[in-house]
């Protein structure tokens, strides 16, 4: 099963707004060396801002609504409908570890893929999409203490400013769910 | 290869073979008779034959591709001609030598007249001689002269392999071709003594290229094997070509192959029934030969080599030389199994290397009428017995046995669609319908909120037009959808032929409402469950006939299966006739593997259905058939797979009947929303038997469970918001959402409650819900991998205004009501 939508996401590179602070990221706007680069867009969730790699992110919706699915596999929220398809929501926060907080106008959820699965993360905002060269960029996996540290793959330096990246397939196998067997089983 | 020349070439081949051959048995039988004018026609024929070969190779020298078709039909056709009188090759092998060299001589002279050679005396070699000829000429289609010494060699290479073979010590080459062929003859060796076996196996190893002939190394004649006649060896299974390469035409070939052997097994069922009826042999022939023609142009060698031995059999069956008896046609299913499994490789795109050799081997044997050793080893399903009284008769009405054309008739004005693209079309219908019933709700909405908007009546007119034009689109692409029943329940009728004769039972097998409709996906899916229930009945239900006679029964046992519509839903009945369930062992064996406890009281009905239990099996030992441990449980996991219900009951001694009813279709369905803790839910309404309102006062408790006295039965209650943990919504994102949207429904306990009875009719449940909205049809999605496993959801369904519901499974409700579901164990 292919999904429908690609993983680039359309007109946003376009908008300004998100090109500018990632090229001022760069050191020399006009000799930047573009084969090692990589984009992340940066999210919200509280207070603190993480990346996920452009690479597995479809496209960003509001949150209008959410239909609640009992005895759904842990921190998924419900399920929403995205133009006819219906796909799972994951609560990141609640991951995390953090309370649930009354949505507001600012919370997106990131319509995210990994191999076949595509899912809804819920985050509370988005900031900018980013560019990082890879020494911007560490392979670190943090020890499982704290908030949604577990979810982390590397980490990105940005002169002072250090952001988790955070891995799709691992906030996946955080649900629990072994989806690629199923998916076997589903074929077979 | 040019069509024309290969389609005259084919017609002659066709006409001059059989005649030709008949004639060659009957001069064999009267050796001093002289041959008559029509035998003089026919070597007219050969040599126009011929001519045309000629002609045809000498216009295109160089096309070595399409030289191989023209090869393996001259081949064919000498193998043919072999086959057809092995005898006189052994009886005139000095002859042999001197004519093929001589005919080598005249073709290299380009004479084609060089049948003139031979006197009338000498036809058989004659003919033999011809085909041979015709062979090499496809071999080296350079006929230069330079290429005729090589000729010539190979083929006196051929008669002097042959002729040692029959111990003639003519041999005229040396030892380089004597050790290429004596590994073959060691391999046909193992059959009996058949000199032609061995003549034939000999000759089609003798053309691959010899060291003195390197000229003609990539000759076609590689294929020759596939035809060897008696040649009990293995063969490549697959011969690579650009045929094979083409995903549409093999798409078609397969699709086409399918439906051959599905016809295939009904007819040689019927034959088997009525030997002597004409068009039944003529179908199978027809059949036969069109599913060997594809394989052979797709390079499938495997399935055109047991489908060509198959074909030469009916052959035989037709001009009555030959009547088949039950052994004939098990040596024939053995044939359609092997071919089954190799048509199954060429559908998984790989050669499976099953072995073609025995059932070749077998239905040589046949077709000779000899009785065929038993173990063939072949890869047939399940040994099967010899016993005579083990036919089976199908009892279906022998008018509609003997009106293929009428159904040829039909079959014309249809085409074929992928169903990938149709299934495209479906869901597209299905948004279709989500965007109808969408507009509608809007065209309401502004019709009655918003008053000071004038619509004028244009609008109320198209939407309802919309609506009523999407209804009927609706309807039609469900229809498209649509197939009968009886192609899933034709295959049965062998099955139960061959459980009968594994078993020594008699069994009829009676199908009606084979014309019944259903989703194409569900009369795919149907197929398994319904196998295991049919062996079931056969196994286990169906006594032998000694037992049934000092039952005072027919000693020929009866299964039938039967389907019919019964509104929206598809009723399947399996009844045999046999010895039934009985409760008290069921009781017991549940007891034992702690099913159920000591003092339980059940009903017989429910004791019966603990059968559909995981991990129960009644069957005191494992048969060949069931038993294996798959048991009811995963037949009753299908069943509920695909929306449906199966129930069985049992009379000790008269029989069990196993019902199973299906949705039409699974595509769009309509459903009721309903409402509990704010929550919506849809229950699809083929499930829904009514909705009552009631007092809350009125439900009374027996034990821990909540009932309600519906009229005479007693429904049990399950409460939508406990079964499905609701409360555990408190505080989700969804809820948090409804709070800042406002949206959050006054949950109160009215003094009235609402319940939708579902179930089956004479064992309903309730459901308590808050509200009942209304009903609509809706298309159910999955909801991705991650949510596949959610309890008590089968799915989930977007509805006009964009919000998602989820579709409730109604059986795993109902196991939950009786305690026995994944909702307790949660």
């Amino acid at each position: 099963m292919s999904t429908p939508y690609s993983t680039h996401i359309p007109g946003l590179m376009e908008q300004s707004m998100f090109a500018i602070r990632g090229d001022l990221d760069g050191a020399n706007k006009d000799n930047q060396d573009f084969t090692n680069i990589r984009q992340f867009i940066g999210l919200l969730i509280g207070k603190e801002e993480f990346l996920l790699p452009i690479e597995v992110t479809n496209e960003i919706i509001m949150m209008h609504q959410l239909t609640f699915v009992p005895r759904a596999p842990r921190y998924i929220e419900g399920v929403i409908n995205l133009r006819g398809t219906i796909l799972p929501a994951i609560n990141v926060r609640k991951m995390m570890g953090l309370p649930n907080v009354m949505p507001t106008l600012q919370s997106r959820i990131i319509i995210a893929r990994h191999d076949e699965v595509v899912v809804g993360l819920i985050v509370d905002g988005i900031t900018y999409v980013i560019s990082l060269s890879a020494e911007q960029l560490q392979q670190q996996a943090l020890p499982t203490k704290g908030t949604g540290t577990d979810l982390i793959s590397s980490i990105s330096k940005r002169g002072n400013q250090i952001n988790g990246v955070i891995d799709i397939a691992k906030v996946l196998a955080e649900t629990g769910i072994n989806y690629q067997v199923q998916d076997e089983d589903h074929d077979s | 290869m040019d069509a024309l020349v290969k389609a005259t070439i084919e017609s002659l081949v066709k006409k001059v073979l059989p005649q030709l051959q008949k004639r060659l048995a009957d001069s064999l039988r009267h050796p001093q008779q002289q041959p008559d004018d029509a035998l003089c026609d026919l070597i007219t024929e050969c040599r126009e034959l011929m001519d045309l070969t000629l002609t045809w190779s000498r216009g295109q020298p160089a096309t070595s591709a399409s030289e191989e078709s023209g090869g393996e039909l001259s081949e064919e056709e000498a193998m043919r001609l072999l086959a057809a009188d092995p005898e006189v090759i052994v009886k005139t092998p000095s002859v042999r030598n001197h004519k093929s060299s001589s005919i080598h001589r005249n073709r290299a002279e380009e004479d084609p007249n060089l049948l003139v050679l031979h006197d009338a005396g000498d036809e058989e070699e004659l003919s033999q001689d011809e085909a041979r000829a015709l062979l090499q000429e496809m071999d080296a289609p350079t006929s230069g002269s330079s290429q005729t010494a090589d000729d010539d060699e190979l083929s006196d290479e051929e008669a002097a392999t042959l002729l040692r073979e029959m111990e003639a010590p003519l041999a005229r080459k040396p030892a380089a071709s004597a050790t290429h062929s004596q590994a073959p003859a060691a391999a046909s060796g193992i059959i009996d003594d058949d000199e032609a076996a061995r003549l034939l196996a000999e000759m089609d190893e003798a053309p691959v290229p010899p060291p003195q002939a390197p000229e003609i190394a990539p000759s076609p004649v590689a294929n020759a094997p596939t035809h060897s006649e008696e040649d009990g060896g293995e063969i490549q299974e697959w011969e690579p070509n650009d045929f094979q390469s083409d995903p549409s035409m093999l798409n078609d070939f397969i699709t086409n192959a399918d439906e051959l052997m599905q016809s295939l097994d009904e007819s040689i069922l019927r034959l088997e029934q009525d030997p002597g009826n004409k068009g039944i042999i003529e179908e199978i022939f027809r059949a036969a030969h069109t599913l060997k023609g594809g394989a052979g142009m797709f390079g499938f060698k495997g399935i055109e080599r047991v489908m060509h031995r198959m074909e030469n059999l009916f052959d035989l069956i037709r001009k009555e030389k030959l009547s088949p008896n039950s052994d004939t046609i098990d040596t024939v299913f053995q044939g359609l199994d092997v071919l089954r499994v190799l048509l199954q490789a060429v559908k998984d795109g790989k050669p499976c290397g099953a072995p073609t050799g025995p059932v070749v081997r077998a239905l040589g044997l046949a077709a000779k009428g000899r009785p065929v050793p038993k173990k063939t080893g072949a890869a047939s399903s399940g040994g099967m017995s010899n016993a005579p009284t083990g036919a089976v008769t199908e009892a279906r009405d022998p008018k509609l046995a003997e009106s293929p054309d009428a159904a040829k008739k039909k079959e014309q004005s249809t085409i074929r669609v992928d169903l990938e693209r149709l299934d495209v079309l479906v869901n597209l219908v299905g948004e279709l319908v989500i965007d109808r019933t969408r507009f509608s709700s809007i065209e309401e909405d502004l019709r009655t909120n918003h008053p000071q908007i004038k619509l004028g009546s244009n609008f109320s007119e198209i939407v309802q037009l919309f609506g009523r034009h999407m209804n009927e689109i609706q309807d039609i692409i469900m229809k498209v959808r649509m197939v009968p029943i009886g192609n899933a329940f034709n295959k049965f009728t062998r099955v139960v032929r061959d459980i009968a004769r594994s078993l020594d039972k008699k069994i009829d097998l009676v199908i009606s409402g084979e014309q019944a409709e259903l989703d194409k996906t569900l009369v795919e899916q149907i197929g398994d469950p319904l196998i295991h229930l049919i062996r079931n009945s056969c196994d286990h239900g169906i006594e032998l006939p000694e037992v049934r006679i000092q039952k005072d029964k027919d000693p020929t046992g009866k299964v039938s299966l039967s389907a019919y519509q019964e509104g929206n839903q598809i009723v399947i009945k399996i009844e045999d006739d046999g010895k039934g369930i009985d409760p008290t062992v069921i009781r017991k064996k549940a007891i034992e593997k702690g099913l159920i406890s000591e003092e339980e009281q059940l009903s017989e009905r429910d004791i019966l259905n603990l059968i559909f239990e995981p991990g129960f099996s009644t069957a005191e030992q494992v048969t060949n058939l069931s038993g294996r441990g798959v048991g009811m449980d995963v037949v009753k996991k299908q069943i509920q797979k695909l929306k449906g219900m199966i129930e069985l009951e049992s009379k000790p001694g008269r029989g069990t009947s196993t019902t199973i009813r299906l949705p039409l279709t699974l595509a769009i369905v309509q459903s009721l929303l309903v409402r509990s803790r704010g929550e919506t839910f849809a229950i699809p309404l083929a499930t829904v038997i009514e909705s009552i309102r009631i007092s809350p006062k009125d439900i009374q408790r027996i034990g821990e469970v909540e009932v309600y006295r519906l009229r005479e039965t007693v429904l049990p209650l399950v409460h939508l918001d406990e079964a499905m943990q609701l409360s555990s919504q408190e505080g989700s994102v969804s809820d948090l959402l409804h709070q800042r949207h406002n949206q959050k429904r006054p949950r109160g306990r009215n003094d009235r409650i609402f319940i939708v009875v579902v179930g089956q009719p004479d064992r309903p449940t309730g459901i308590v819900v808050d509200q009942l909205l209304n009903q609509q049809e809706m298309v159910i999605k999955s909801m991705g991998p991650l949510m596949r496993n959610i309890p008590c959801v089968a799915g989930g369904a977007v509805l006009g205004h964009g919000e998602v519901v989820l579709v409730l499974d109604i059986p795993e409700l109902e196991a939950i009501s009786r305690g026995r579901g994944r909702g307790q164990a949660a």
